[in-house]
């Protein structure tokens, strides 16, 4: 009887299920869930219950093709404690992460990124992150970076110093972000040279102190950006005193800082301090050939901006884009009269700035409130494993 | 404008110091260095370290530099909460030149107006052109309100180079990218050295403390 014990708790499953699709359940069967994935094999589901884990997991290369899910998305909270670097950190291919809280970790809530050196590694292949909640970590909430196929659907994330979403170096990404929300951020979704089919739709990003940031970066691998789509957001109200900053940048609603050819269309953008929408200059890269179109605007000082040299359009163009009271305000003036039917083609603007109030001081991100409970994932106890194959990007919103 | 007044893109200060000298791209990863790949936890460290700086408040320094190719040394204090700084430079020959002191914020770098002097002429900002600016733009690096991003640390491929000790005391050396070595205090995991040879030829910053430091600007500061 004994040996026949230490032989089930060895095969990790203790579900009856012969080894293949397991269910690998902490605490029942493996003390940790750094144990469990340990013991995973592809197309099995480590399913977690209720309680708090102050541990940093670690998802190698050997493990890939497995899911992470809570029983609980508010209760099952893994706990950094202010000390432990990520809370999560995927370096394999196909890894879904479902239904749980990370916090207090000094790094990244949960991090999907390919191990090692940028020159010995290729792009990490299917990444999906569901129905997590991130809070008062020390830089990203969730947070996928050289890796392409993914999605972050069902996110919450409040309280990071720098951003709550975020999705990086890519190309072609092939990447979604739907359905999640970020509150309480420095940015509350941000994207740097995350380049082609890059679509963030049906979010909500408010309350941060910059809603959405699009940057093209030298410093980071991927440079230059381009070819993302972001519509149909809600992005209202960034301009909270309360969220901790990473460095600058206040009031803003949406800001493509260097980016190529995306398109910001369709989204509600109201209520902010500086401006509702920038396309500008990074400190590396013109922003060139951006489309902004049909956005909805109310109640920002300035609704709509263009900041790039030599006061020249530089192929961006905004057209169709309405403001709920009045006129849509602009810098320079006229900026739609101008640019509305120069998509692709440079025309001249004006060279006024945007003079922006000085950001507030500094709030520690350790104490932003912690959020409400948000929506578990149905059926959390019984849905199958569905590993981030494929092409997750694709795959329907539950 | 830059973009920075609108977003965070603070969280790859490594990445900056590594590119400060003027090419400000992402570093590359060294192929068939020496030492050995960082481990994550010296990965976490290094994310840590500049932060660090900034919660302790600001440093006591020295700096060896180049002006017009020959060997210079700095020596003073840096607030990073503030961005502040004084230092006189001195040329490591007496006879390439006297002393000057130099005050700095994060808007401009106020240069004695002759050696002994008490007036202090502002001067924008040349980190490109002026070598006392590029010794400034390099130690006001050093610090970050945020923890720096592991993800494009490791992207770097930084290396655990050896361990040894400066003044005394313990250090691991650290080469991070084609640009910068930091030797970082076993233990408290603070920055006590930095060299970069990517700016006018060369710099090696040390830091001797980690503490407060409050910096009085001469009047010129405030025109």
């Amino acid at each position: 009887m004994v040996v026949a014990v230490l032989a089930c708790a060895a095969c990790g499953s203790g579900d009856g299920q012969g080894g293949r699709n397991r269910v690998l359940r902490v605490p029942g069967s493996y003390a940790t869930i750094k144990a469990a994935v340990d013991a995973a094999r592809p197309g099995d589901l480590v399913l977690i219950s209720p309680g708090v884990y102050h541990e940093s997991v670690d998802v190698g290369g050997n493990h890939g093709r497995i899911v992470l899910r809570g029983l609980d998305r508010n209760r099952v909270v893994l706990d950094g404690q202010n000390r432990l670097g990520n809370g999560i950190a995927i370096h394999a291919d196909g890894v879904a992460v479902e239904n749980l809280t990370v916090r207090r970790y000094a790094v990244n809530g949960v991090v999907w990124s390919p191990a090692g050196a940028a020159d010995t590694r290729r792009a990490l292949q299917g990444w999906r992150g569901s129905y997590i909640t991130a809070y008062n970590n020390g830089l990203y909430g969730v947070y996928a970076f050289g890796a392409q196929h993914g999605r972050f659907d069902h996110v919450y994330a409040s309280g990071q110093p720098d951003s709550g979403v975020y999705v990086g170096d890519c190309d072609p990404c092939h990447a979604r972000v739907v359905d999640s929300m970020a509150e309480h951020n420095h940015v509350g979704y941000e994207a740097t040279n995350a380049s082609g089919d890059v679509s963030v739709t049906n979010n909500v990003w408010r309350n941060n102190r910059v809603g959405v940031a699009i940057d093209s970066l030298r410093k980071e691998p991927g440079f230059p950006q381009r070819g993302s789509e972001l519509s149909h957001n809600q992005v209202v109200d960034n301009n909270d005193r309360a969220a901790p900053r990473g460095t600058e940048g206040f009031g803003a609603g949406i800001v493509v800082n260097g980016g190529r050819s995306n398109v910001v269309a369709d989204n509600l953008v109201t209520g902010h301090s500086e401006v509702g929408i920038v396309v500008l200059d990074s400190p590396d890269s013109t922003a060139t050939n951006n489309t902004v179109r049909a956005n909805r605007l109310d109640a920002n000082a300035v609704d709509l901006a263009l900041q790039t040299e030599a006061e020249k359009s530089q192929g961006n163009c905004f057209a169709a884009n309405q403001a709920a009271r009045g006129s849509v305000r602009s810098v320079p003036p006229r900026l739609q009269a101008l640019t509305r039917d120069a998509c692709g083609s440079s025309v001249a603007v004006g060279g006024e700035r945007l003079r922006l109030a000085p950001a507030p001081p500094q709030v520690d991100y350790k104490t932003v409130p912690p959020p409400p409970a948000q929506p578990s994932m149905p059926a959390a106890a019984t849905a199958p494993a569905r590993p981030a194959t494929g092409t997750p990007e694709r795959e329907t919103t539950g | 404008m830059s973009g920075r007044a609108f977003v965070a893109a603070g969280a790859v200060v490594l990445a900056a110091l590594a590119g400060c000298g003027g090419q400000d791209r992402q570093p590359q990863p060294q192929t068939g260095a020496a030492g050995k790949p960082a481990t994550d936890a010296q990965v976490l460290m290094l994310a840590r370290v500049l932060q660090s700086d900034f919660e302790h408040g600001g440093s006591q320094f020295t700096a060896a530099f180049q002006i017009d190719g020959q060997p210079a040394l700095a020596s003073g204090r840096v607030d990073f909460r503030s961005g502040r700084g004084n230092a006189v430079v001195r040329p490591a020959n007496p006879d390439q030149g006297a002393e000057r002191e130099f005050f700095w914020t994060r808007k401009k770098v106020l240069a004695q107006a002759a050696p002994g002097s008490r007036r202090y002429n502002p001067e924008a900002p040349d980190a490109q052109g002026n070598p006392v600016h590029a010794m400034v733009k390099f130690i006001n690096l050093l610090s970050a309100e945020t923890i720096d991003n592991t993800a494009n640390i490791t992207a770097a491929g930084p290396r655990l180079m050896g361990r040894t000790t400066i003044a005394g005391a313990p250090v691991e050396q650290f080469r991070y990218g084609n640009g910068i070595t930091l030797w970082i205090h076993t233990g408290s995991g603070l920055l006590r050295r930095i060299h970069t040879s990517r700016v006018n030829g060369g710099i090696t910053v040390d830091l001797l403390t980690h503490e407060p430091v409050k910096i009085e600007l001469p009047a010129e500061a405030r025109r």
